[in-house]
């Protein structure tokens, strides 16, 4: 897996969300992508997945243009996504959940094949016994698997995780952890995006620092840590003294 | 071919079966006028479950229904006037002008959120209407447009009610189909969450198009057959109010199960129907069973009570889930 963005700028009005980004993605590598609110990370991530068309910019996976192109033909160039707040379809059931990924991505495999396929993802979540569960009827946490389990469905090269943290018990956190750090092994890239340090310090392999739309660290997540302008940025400016 | 013979050993499955076998045997003891209400009744069953798959199933509250509906049957007729063509060719002319204009309509309001969707479609439902009732040197405007009848040699009106019998079968069992297929997971999917559907691949503007226009086409199939049928079409088919009734049958029957909306459409036509004597009190009831069904029952009064009869629902999922659940878990 090979992502470039080249020069990626996003406006809203007279706000400007991106300024210029660049950044490469390959391998399975496992990215954090951290800022203060505002500062850009969802945006850039629902512009990598389609629901965004940039202003100006690049986006390349494997060689393949994919600006501006539309969340299902994104989906279908193999990137998965979760949202910030979770979107699990709340009337349909656990597996018809899943299935929505399956069938849209190859009809020509068959609704059994893809209910199987289903169940190996359920069964890597723990949460087969959900199946015929309304999605509605789940907790918060179990529907952040289920999103989840919905990426998992056709087996993406590049995950992006918008919070996949937040608003989830601790021990489901943990659960979470393993199945990402499980996934990376298997060769899936990863760009996270969370405010929960701990976590995504511990987690990623390289860490990007947005601020105002700007990229303003990108590398070892211990060297950013102590970079002094990713600390003024979510701590701000000493006031000088009167 | 496992779901369906599945479906057909559960009650549920046998109870449709009974249906069938009724609908067919009814004109044998029934009387010519209440084969009409039965006609009549089966005509409104197609148009609230159509409009079921629109609104329930797909998330469009279309109110341009009947438009779609009267612009089958009157392409229909002026194509059988003018060119003098079989009726059946003028019903498939005016199924697939209904297509055509469901097609137009479905594309310009892909965006629209649910109230604009509704304001939009009145407004291209009366300004159907009024244009049917202007160009009345075409349309013959309020005076309405005469028409063949379906059987010109028949006295009985046992034939028509098997063409509508049939109509009400074949476009319940193509729905039936639809929403069991991966179209219906698509449109239910983009129904909860447009966003999140194309996120995971689903190419939205396709299926929601689509289920416009395959709504669209049973409406207009069904206005076809049934202006021929009454042998005179009027703009006032088309009023608000007559998109109202349709709307409120799949609803007091259940607008998220195409077979509820259908029952609930008999039913009500055939209760409207004994109720005559009431005269404008019979809509009184009519709309307090309305309220009733929106307060307590807003998955539909029918729904509710097959749910607790056949078992069924997401209470019933639930427990067949734990259930299963359980007995894989040896527990």
């Amino acid at each position: 897996m090979e992502l470039k963005i080249q020069d990626l700028e996003k406006r809203f009005g007279g706000i400007q969300a991106l300024k210029g980004i660049s950044i490469a993605i390959s391998g399975n590598e496992l990215v954090g992508l951290i800022g203060p609110n505002g500062s850009g990370k969802t945006t850039l991530v629902n512009v990598i997945g389609g629901i965004f068309k940039p202003n100006k910019g690049k986006i390349l996976l494997d060689g393949t243009n994919i600006t501006g192109m539309k969340p299902n033909k994104v989906a279908q160039e193999g990137i998965g996504r979760t949202f910030q707040v979770t979107r699990a379809f709340r009337r349909m059931t656990v597996m018809e959940n899943l299935l929505v990924p399956g069938m849209a991505h190859d009809p020509g495999r068959g609704r059994d094949a893809w209910e199987e396929r289903g169940r190996e993802v359920l069964e890597f979540l723990t949460m087969d016994h959900l199946r015929n569960d309304y999605a509605r009827n789940l907790s918060g946490g179990q529907q952040k698997l289920l999103e989840l389990g919905q990426v998992l469905m056709t087996d993406p090269s590049l995950i992006l995780l918008d919070e996949p943290f937040a608003g989830v018990h601790p021990k489901l956190m943990e659960t979470i952890f393993d199945y990402i750090t499980t996934l990376h092994s298997q060769g899936k890239a990863f760009i996270i995006v969370s405010h929960d340090m701990d976590s995504i310090f511990t987690l990623s392999e390289r860490l990007i620092v947005l601020s105002y739309g700007d990229i303003i660290a990108d590398g070892d997540p211990q060297v950013v840590k102590q970079d002094e302008i990713v600390i003024e940025a979510y701590l701000g400016e000493e006031e000088p003294d009167a | 071919m496992r779901r369906i013979t599945n479906t057909f050993r559960q009650p549920v499955g046998i109870a449709v079966l009974g249906g069938l076998v009724l609908m067919l045997i009814l004109p044998a003891f029934v009387q010519t006028y209440w084969l009409h209400v039965l006609i009549i009744a089966y005509f409104y069953a197609v148009l609230a479950s159509s409009w079921a798959l629109l609104a329930g199933y797909g998330g469009q509250f279309s109110f341009a229904h009947m438009a779609f509906m009267a612009i089958g049957a009157y392409v229909g007729g002026l194509v059988a006037i003018h060119l003098n063509v079989p009726v059946v060719l003028s019903v498939a002319i005016g199924t697939l002008a209904a297509g055509f204009a469901g097609l137009i309509i479905g594309a310009l309001t892909l965006r629209f959120k649910a109230a604009y969707l509704a304001l939009f479609t009145i407004a291209f439902s009366e300004i159907s209407r009024t244009i049917i009732r202007a160009e009345a040197q075409i349309t013959r405007g309020d005076r309405g447009l005469k028409l063949e009848p379906l059987f010109p040699d028949s006295i009985s009106r046992i034939p028509d009610y098997y063409v509508f019998a049939l109509l009400l079968i074949i476009s319940l069992a193509f729905m039936y189909w639809l929403v069991q297929s991966r179209i219906g997971l698509f449109i239910r999917a983009i129904r909860e969450d447009e966003e999140a559907a194309a996120a995971r691949g689903v190419d939205v503007v396709r299926y929601k198009v689509l289920v416009f226009v395959i709504t669209s086409m049973i409406a207009g199939i069904a206005g076809a057959l049934f202006a021929n049928y009454v042998t005179i079409i009027t703009p006032n088919i088309m009023v608000i109010p007559q998109m109202g009734l349709v709307i409120a049958m799949a609803i007091i029957g259940g607008v998220e199960s195409l077979i509820a909306a259908a029952i609930g459409a008999i039913l009500i036509q055939i209760s409207l129907e004994l109720l005559r004597e009431f005269g404008a009190w019979r809509m009184v009831i009519f709309g307090a069973l309305l309220m009733v069904t929106l307060r307590f029952a807003s998955s539909g009064l029918l729904t509710t009570i097959f749910n607790r009869v056949f078992n069924l629902g997401p209470k019933a999922e639930l427990r067949k889930g734990t259930v299963e659940g359980a007995a894989e878990d040896g527990t």
